[in-house]
């Protein structure tokens, strides 16, 4: 068979594709009818049309079926995902903060230290005349104060104790030894309660405040401790959860005395 | 699109996606990989395709699946067109016209394989199979007049022999 012109080849192509118009393709076919060669090269060219071959078949159409159904697991896994990883983002964030505020401020700590404020417990006076009860027994703390008898040092001081922590709100101190000899025998002309009330904080002591409350005891005369028999300093001290107050309880007389204590 | 449009893409266009990806890749592992993803990516993006589209949006997902293919393989094992044309050189074991226009189809480009099977399986115009493959509808016509004229000379060597 002889090759056909290349032109030839172009028309036979269309017609095959359907490119040509409906006269074209009447024309070419009359032509195609007349000429061997050409008609060879037609039913050639027309051989390499494919046919579709209806036996393949995907397999597998159950697993495209269930695509749907895979993915909205998939995206309910992946919605859950995502919300752990910006749980644990903000965990991660929240826990990097919180360490280096805590850097910082153990850092600043060594700068400056700012004394707390403090808050002195109110103490109020209580009438001598309430004595203790049956009944109201209870509501009191002894104490007797302990005698300074060889402290030259101060010899003001005629007794010292100190109250930590008291558990209850009524302070009752009974006279020490010394004041009722004192009394007694009537040569203190003067005697003198100083009760000092800390609260209980970690300060330093330079910067420790405290309430003091004084009771001139002997301030109106010598007869009216004798009627008492029994004087009793009752003192209310207002606690509060911050506030354990450190009572600090000094007896104080004149010099006078106190140079007759130590003889 | 919705969960029964997707089932009737899935029981309209999956054998004949499958055909498609299996004459060009003669790989019916790989195949049907393809297909999986392509309607894998079709239900991930059923928002944005419209149930009538359905069809061209398979074909350019696997066409594009196996252009990857394609370069995937041509990376590993080059070999020139000629080369695969005296692989496909007809001899006498060659029966049926079929089986011969089958062997004589491996033998072109992956191009001109890939348009004119969408051309003669699926029917597509010149302009839906530029959709398909991103060439323009000249470029289309050019690769089918080619793999034509290449599978013409190849029945036609094979009628010498005969």
């Amino acid at each position: 068979m002889k090759d056909i012109d290349e032109n030839y080849s172009i028309l036979l192509f269309d017609l095959l594709e359907g490119n040509l118009s409906e006269q074209g393709k009447i024309n070419l076919l009359q032509q195609i009818q007349k000429d061997k060669n050409l008609k060879h090269e037609y039913e050639l060219l027309k051989a390499t049309f494919l046919i579709k071959d209806e036996n393949i078949l995907f397999p597998h159409k159950n697993v495209l079926l269930n695509i749907p159904k895979r993915n909205n697991y998939l995206i309910l896994f992946k919605k859950y995902a995502t919300v752990a990883a910006a749980c644990l983002f903000i965990f991660t964030g929240i826990s990097y903060y919180m360490s280096r505020k805590a850097i910082s401020l153990k850092n600043n700590s060594n700068i400056s230290i700012k004394s707390p404020e403090i808050k002195l417990p109110k103490i109020e006076k209580l009438p001598l005349t309430a004595k203790r009860t049956s009944a109201n027994n209870a509501d009191f703390i002894q104490y007797n104060p302990t005698p300074v008898n060889n402290d030259k040092s101060n010899t003001e001081i005629l007794a010292v104790t100190t109250l930590n922590k008291p558990d209850s709100n009524i302070i009752s101190i009974m006279p020490a030894a010394p004041v009722y000899k004192a009394i007694n025998t009537g040569l203190m002309e003067e005697i003198t309660y100083i009760i000092n009330v800390y609260p209980e904080l970690k300060t330093p002591v330079s910067n420790r405040k405290k309430r003091s409350i004084h009771y001139p005891l002997l301030r109106f005369g010598r007869t009216m401790i004798a009627n008492l028999q029994l004087p009793e300093i009752k003192i209310k001290i207002q606690k509060s959860k911050n506030i354990i107050p450190k009572i600090n309880i000094q007896i104080h007389t004149p010099l006078n005395y106190a140079a007759y204590h130590e003889n | 699109m919705n969960e029964d449009q997707f089932q009737q893409c899935v029981t309209a266009f999956s054998d004949g996606l499958y055909r498609f990806a299996l004459k060009n890749l003669k790989d019916s592992d790989e195949a049907k990989e393809i297909v999986q993803s392509s309607f894998e990516k079709l239900w991930l993006h059923r928002n944005k395709v419209d149930h009538p589209k359905a069809k061209g949006y398979l074909f350019t997902m696997a066409y594009h699946l196996m252009a990857d293919f394609w370069k995937r393989n041509k990376k590993m094992m080059p070999t020139s067109d000629n080369t695969a044309m005296q692989k496909a050189a007809p001899s006498a074991e060659y029966k049926g016209l079929k089986e011969l226009l089958n062997k004589a189809l491996d033998s072109l480009p992956d191009i001109q394989r890939a348009v004119v099977i969408l051309r003669d399986y699926e029917g597509y115009s010149y302009d839906e199979i530029g959709s398909i493959t991103g060439l323009n509808e000249s470029q289309v016509k050019v690769y089918i007049f080619r793999a034509r004229q290449s599978l013409k000379t190849h029945l036609g060597s094979l009628e010498a022999i005969l």
